[in-house]
């Protein structure tokens, strides 16, 4: 779509030379033939570093948009960049594609659908109603139990196991809202990368990314009915109890332990080797490695057990 | 189905004239032709206005009921509901129903199943491993992702898109306790009704009404693991973050936002334009709109934060 198509779709102007766009990303990922935006003050410091060709302001965010990149000035950017990601939308099914790719000694089951594009590696399993998108990727050795949905171009690594009913790829939670209240959809365009020897239970959800990669690394540990939404990193090794929620672009280091219906807010960074014990609830970065967390709002866990001490007295007085 | 056939069918005795009805509802919403019934005298006042004709009742509340009523005498109402409840089920299947009605440009997958009787408009996309139920219908642009259920007589809006792993119109979670302590199954009868331009995520599960329709209005957004129980009724561009759950016959007003891990008691009503944070357990009606609450018990944001404070100081 060239950017002269773009500004008529979101009914605007611009001036300098029009360019073939190929895709959206943020500010940051965003290279010299993508279209970015910028939908709140705090972003307008990543404006001057982003390689973006193009990027969507409003009239006062307009001066930070240095030379060569070219501004579309709107009114209402995160709403018009909801309206322009419908665009930039795959198909759900594309029968142009090639065959999928099915490794040697690799079952699949005649119930299952694997659709066009796709590729599976050597001595996979996949077992009865499952689905796996176009231009799917999975590795070697993986199992996947029935009921399985992988969304297009969603990645998962070899020797992973995922349990029945559980979703992968399915559209991160994201809306722009109009001031009349009606929300507008931002099309889910990135994916999900599942590295190699993790375990996911059933029925757990993972979102893709809005822009980019939600991202479950190297050996994590997922049980059932979790909860992980779009743009995420899961370091390696980690896991993630029942019921646990992880809110979107939150990031987590290596061996992170997320007990049962804990939960972190969006956009938070945990340090590697922390341990959030059951319920906890997360809302702000951890920066310190190796400490244990409880309860909502967040504390130390010792602070926690002192707290539940001192909780329980009150009754006794 | 006949009154007497009711009595007989729960071995219990018809006072009045044999009557054809045709489904049960609540005593405050039956019609004519409707089964009704009612526990105990706190719905007297309810009974004595009802529209319908036919009730089950107690020996005690005969006295209140409208002139010319027909009437099955339950020593346990609430049991012999239920039991009558299975009588109006329909099968999970109608197999007599018309084949489906599909509209132009509209992709069924071959391993998705489309049931007798059910209607789906144009250039909608049903993916592989989906179940449209009978009598179920689609409205257009809608898109079903893969392994999706769609309970028999469920109704899809147009421009909806629902994803993997949810099932739209399981049963309400509803059963009658005899004094033994086993539980006995309501059939959920009613349907659920899912109005235009809703998205809802993976894993979600929106319960079927156990008379009438549970009810997701135009423009609401549902991220994954929402649970909405049977009879609620969610306003217009609600949005519900990951993992929240509403009890039974809940009504939300419209622009709710419920953020994650929240959940609703059942019978509420919540005004317009409430926001609840994170893990907010509500329990008690909301009558003022715009409002922005917080915490279990439920309380007003800032009084909430004012509590965590204060609880952080026990410590020191």
């Amino acid at each position: 779509m060239t950017l002269e198509e773009i500004a008529k779709i979101i009914n605007t102007e611009f001036s300098g030379n029009s360019f073939e766009v190929t895709a959206m990303a943020t500010l940051k990922d965003a290279t010299s033939s993508e279209i970015s935006f910028v939908s709140n003050a705090k972003y307008i410091k990543d404006i001057q570093d982003s390689n973006a060709g193009a990027i969507i302001v409003d009239s006062k965010t307009k001066e930070y948009v240095k030379e060569g990149t070219i501004a579309l000035v709107v009114d209402f950017p995160y709403w018009e960049m909801a309206t322009l990601s419908k665009y930039f939308a795959p198909l759900i099914e594309d029968e142009s594609l090639a065959q999928a790719e099915i490794g040697e000694g690799t079952d699949v089951s005649a119930k299952a659908e694997i659709a066009k594009g796709a590729k599976i590696g050597k001595n996979c399993k996949i077992m009865a109603h499952s689905y796996i998108g176009c231009e799917a990727v999975i590795g070697d050795n993986t199992i996947i139990y029935p009921n399985v949905t992988i969304y297009r171009d969603c990645h998962i690594g070899s020797d992973c196991i995922i349990h029945a009913n559980t979703v992968v790829g399915s559209d991160g939670f994201g809306f722009a809202t109009s001031k009349m209240g009606e929300h507008r959809k931002i099309y889910q365009n990135g994916n999900v990368v599942i590295e190699d020897d993790v375990e996911i239970g059933s029925s757990t959800t993972i979102d893709r990314a809005a822009f980019g990669t939600t991202l479950i690394k190297k050996g994590v540990r997922i049980d059932n009915l979790v909860q992980v939404g779009h743009n995420c990193v899961i370091g390696e090794y980690s896991v993630l109890v029942a019921q646990s929620g992880i809110s979107g672009s939150t990031t987590m280091g290596r061996n992170v332990v997320m007990g049962g219906q804990s939960a972190t807010s969006g956009h938070l960074e945990i340090a590697a080797f922390t341990t959030m014990a059951a319920r906890s609830g997360v809302t702000k970065s951890i920066k310190e490695s190796g400490l244990t967390f409880a309860g909502f709002p967040l504390m130390q866990h010792r602070a926690w057990l002192k707290l539940q001490g001192k909780i329980a007295k009150l009754l006794k007085s | 189905m006949l009154l007497s056939e009711i009595a007989s069918r729960l071995s219990l005795k018809l006072v009045g004239e044999d009557l054809q009805v045709s489904s049960m509802n609540e005593l405050s919403l039956a019609s004519s032709t409707q089964l009704t019934f009612a526990q105990s005298k706190k719905y007297s006042k309810e009974l004595s206005s009802s529209a319908s004709k036919s009730f089950l009742i107690p020996q005690d509340l005969i006295e209140f009921l409208p002139q010319n009523s027909s009437y099955i005498i339950c020593e346990d109402v609430s049991i012999e509901m239920a039991n009558a409840s299975k009588l109006f089920a329909p099968k999970p299947i109608d197999f007599d129903a018309a084949s489906p009605v599909v509209g132009t440009n509209t992709f069924i997958d071959d391993k998705a199943k489309v049931e007798n009787g059910a209607k789906i408009g144009n250039d909608v996309t049903i993916m592989a491993g989906s179940y449209i139920g009978s009598n179920a219908v689609v409205g257009d642009n809608t898109i079903i992702y893969a392994n999706v259920t769609i309970y028999r007589d469920c109704l899809i809006g147009s421009d909806c898109i629902i994803h993997s792993g949810t099932v739209i119109g399981a049963d309400g979670f509803g059963f009658s306790h005899t004094k033994t302590g086993e539980h006995i199954k309501i059939y959920q009868n009613g349907n659920v009704i899912i109005e235009d331009d809703v998205e809802i995520g993976a894993s979600c599960a929106v319960d079927r009404a156990v008379f009438n329709s549970t009810i997701i209005k135009k423009g609401s957004k549902l991220d994954n693991f929402i649970h909405i129980a049977h009879n609620c009724e969610i306003g217009e561009y609600c949005i519900f973050v990951a993992q929240t759950g509403v009890g039974g016959s809940t009504t939300l007003g419209r622009n709710c936002v419920v953020s994650g891990q929240s959940a609703f008691s059942d019978h509420l009503n919540i005004a317009a334009f409430s926001t609840f944070t994170a893990r907010s357990g509500i329990t008690k009606d909301i009558k003022e709109s715009g409002g922005v609450y917080s915490g279990f018990p439920l309380m007003n944001h800032r009084d909430w934060r004012r509590l965590q404070t204060k609880i952080m100081r026990l410590n020191s």
